[in-house]
């Protein structure tokens, strides 16, 4: 019966079946379900004038907006693949991963224009003060077939990499959420994840599946505990998606007993460890809502699941739970393998990568290789257990410390530097900087810091810089990482 | 008035050079180094801040005042708790 096979048919069945419900609203603004598929077809005969079609990518390079929303589907519309760009990032990293991705077309606000003019065609004004762009390039790379979309992560290489997904493997997710967490069109969901952070597809593409509510939280707001603590009071949100940090922050920050949050029934975490403590502070305000801990790479998406019961004063920890009935798992060496229709198709234009993490068994079964430590605790829930790599997770973004040490090895008196991560005692991930310089004039923290967020996106500005003449060395001259860990 | 104001400032400016900026020179810290555009302050430390703030010159911030505007340097953020503290 359910025939749908691609994304924008979840918002068309809606617009069908509620046209005048509100889809999305955003700051003091809102939209129907019918007005924003007009609106995104609007803009597919715009994408369909400069030949988009189903081999291609196009950028969305804005913050988030209504207008991001219908650029997505007017984009998933003519069947390419978007490429959501944080318009928070530095402009280099964010031109790398434009390249990178070949992008044919960009939709792309007018304050970020100025540094793609060389590269990309202005072709017109849209509204609220979007520019479409087409590229200059010619003869670009063909998407795989079924592409949906590309979210850059960080790369191990020292730059980002896309993970691309087809439309059938976001499916498998989103149904597989239906399934567990019963959404309706009563529902009002919130979108604090940006759109370049995997958590978004729940948000976005499960919302609109069902014909509920989908609050758009801004950048600005979305960091800031006393807004945010009202906003989900006063929009009475009633399923909530974020990290643990956010969390954590608005229980400590947000002044969360002046508000009302009886709307609140489900509340999903992922992409970092949530300390005991802090949940149970968190609950103090939050004590009737269903809490679920969510796990998995951006990758597979969501892979692991474990509801939290109503008492957890035993545990040490969170388990990440039972492999979500879409995929299998396996443990092999303690780490963790994923498979299943959900798991990404590759990464872009890196073959060798893919088929280093995507990986074929015997019975010619595909599987993902998380790089996650994991152990079956007594009940056969998984628990997360550490890395493989040198992976860190801050504020539940992923970070590949060389991404950060090659960005000052860019820095022309930089001679050496290595950093590492390490936790404190609120098991926050905090990032190590060693530093050795040309001249002492620049070992300063604050040139260190002002130099990072150009190159940088905020989260993964280190915490602390430590300057040293040299880096010390292994006898077969690496840097010594177990030396500097004792610096620490 | 001004006295006040002065030693606003190297309240703020000593807890902000203690808590997020480690091993480094106090002196290269100013009344204007920008400290949320300047990647010296995320969005957990703006709050940590604000929340010594409230507890040191007993006032409460609005949830608006919460921004860029009034905290990305020392001086506004001195200028800001004045202006809560002396009207």
């Amino acid at each position: 019966m359910d025939n749908t096979s691609k994304l924008y048919q979840l918002l068309d069945l809606s617009a069908e079946k509620s046209p005048d419900a509100i889809a999305l609203r955003f700051q003091n603004k809102q939209i129907s379900y019918n007005d924003l598929k007009i609106a995104s077809e609007k803009l597919h005969i715009q994408l369909s004038a400069i030949t988009i079609t189903s081999t291609d990518r196009v950028a969305i390079y804005a913050n988030k907006s209504i207008d991001f929303v219908i650029a997505q589907f007017a984009i998933l519309r003519s069947e390419a693949a978007y490429l959501p760009i944080d318009a928070n990032a530095p402009i280099e990293r964010n031109s790398y991963i434009i390249d990178n991705c070949e992008v044919k077309a960009m939709i792309i606000h007018k304050s970020f224009y100025e540094s793609f003019k060389r590269n990309f065609t202005l072709i017109s004004e849209l509204e609220n003060d979007l520019f479409l762009l087409k590229s200059n390039k010619e003869n670009l790379k063909k998407s795989p077939p079924d592409l949906a979309y590309i979210l850059y992560t960080s790369g191990s290489t020292g730059k980002p990499k896309g993970v691309m997904y087809s439309h059938k493997a976001a499916f498998e997710f989103i149904n597989w959420c239906s399934t567990t967490f019963a959404p309706t069109n009563n529902d009002c969901f919130s979108s604090h994840a940006p759109f370049h952070f995997d958590l978004s597809i729940f948000d976005l593409f499960v919302s609109i599946k069902h014909g509920a509510k989908l609050i758009l939280i801004e950048e600005l707001v979305a960091k800031q505990p006393l807004l945010l603590a009202q906003l989900i009071s006063e929009e009475k949100i009633t399923i909530w998606y974020s990290t643990p940090t956010i969390l954590n922050m608005l229980s400590v920050y947000g002044k969360m007993q002046k508000y009302n949050y009886e709307s609140l029934r489900l509340v999903l975490f992922a992409g970092e460890v949530f300390p005991i403590n802090q949940f149970l502070n968190l609950k103090e305000y939050w004590n009737s809502t269903e809490y679920f801990n969510l796990y998995g790479p951006t990758e597979t998406n969501v892979c692991t699941y474990y509801k939290i019961p109503n008492d957890v004063k035993s545990f040490i920890t969170f388990p990440i739970g039972k492999c979500c009935e879409h995929y299998k798992s396996k443990i092999l060496q303690n780490e963790l393998y994923i498979s299943g229709k959900g798991t990404m198709s590759g990464y872009w234009e890196s073959e060798e990568k893919s088929s280093q993490s995507l990986i074929r068994d015997e019975h010619n079964t595909l599987w993902y290789k998380t790089g996650d430590l994991v152990e079956l605790d007594s009940a056969n829930n998984f628990i997360f257990k550490g890395r493989i790599d040198r992976m860190v997770k801050r504020n539940g973004y992923r970070i590949e410390l060389q991404e950060i040490e090659q960005a000052l090895y860019h820095h022309p008196e930089i001679i050496e530097s290595a950093v590492l991560a390490s936790t404190d005692k609120e098991s926050a991930t905090i990032i190590t900087a060693f530093v050795a310089c040309k001249s002492a004039e620049w070992e300063s923290v604050i040139k260190m810091k002002e130099y990072c967020i150009k190159y940088l996106p905020v989260y993964m500005i280190p915490n602390n810089f430590m300057f040293l003449k040299s880096l010390p060395q292994t006898a077969s001259n690496k840097i010594d990482y177990q030396q500097l860990k004792q610096l620490i | 008035m001004e006295q006040n104001l002065q030693e606003i400032k190297e309240s703020i400016k000593n807890f902000i050079s203690d808590s997020f900026l480690k091993n480094a020179d106090n002196k290269e810290l100013s009344y204007t180094t920008p400290l949320i555009s300047g990647g010296i302050m995320d969005s957990i430390s703006t709050m940590q801040l604000v929340t010594f703030i409230e507890n040191k010159y007993n006032f409460e911030f609005q949830a608006h005042e919460v921004d860029r505007d009034n905290l990305d340097s020392i001086n506004l953020i001195s200028n800001f708790v004045a202006s809560k503290i002396g009207g």
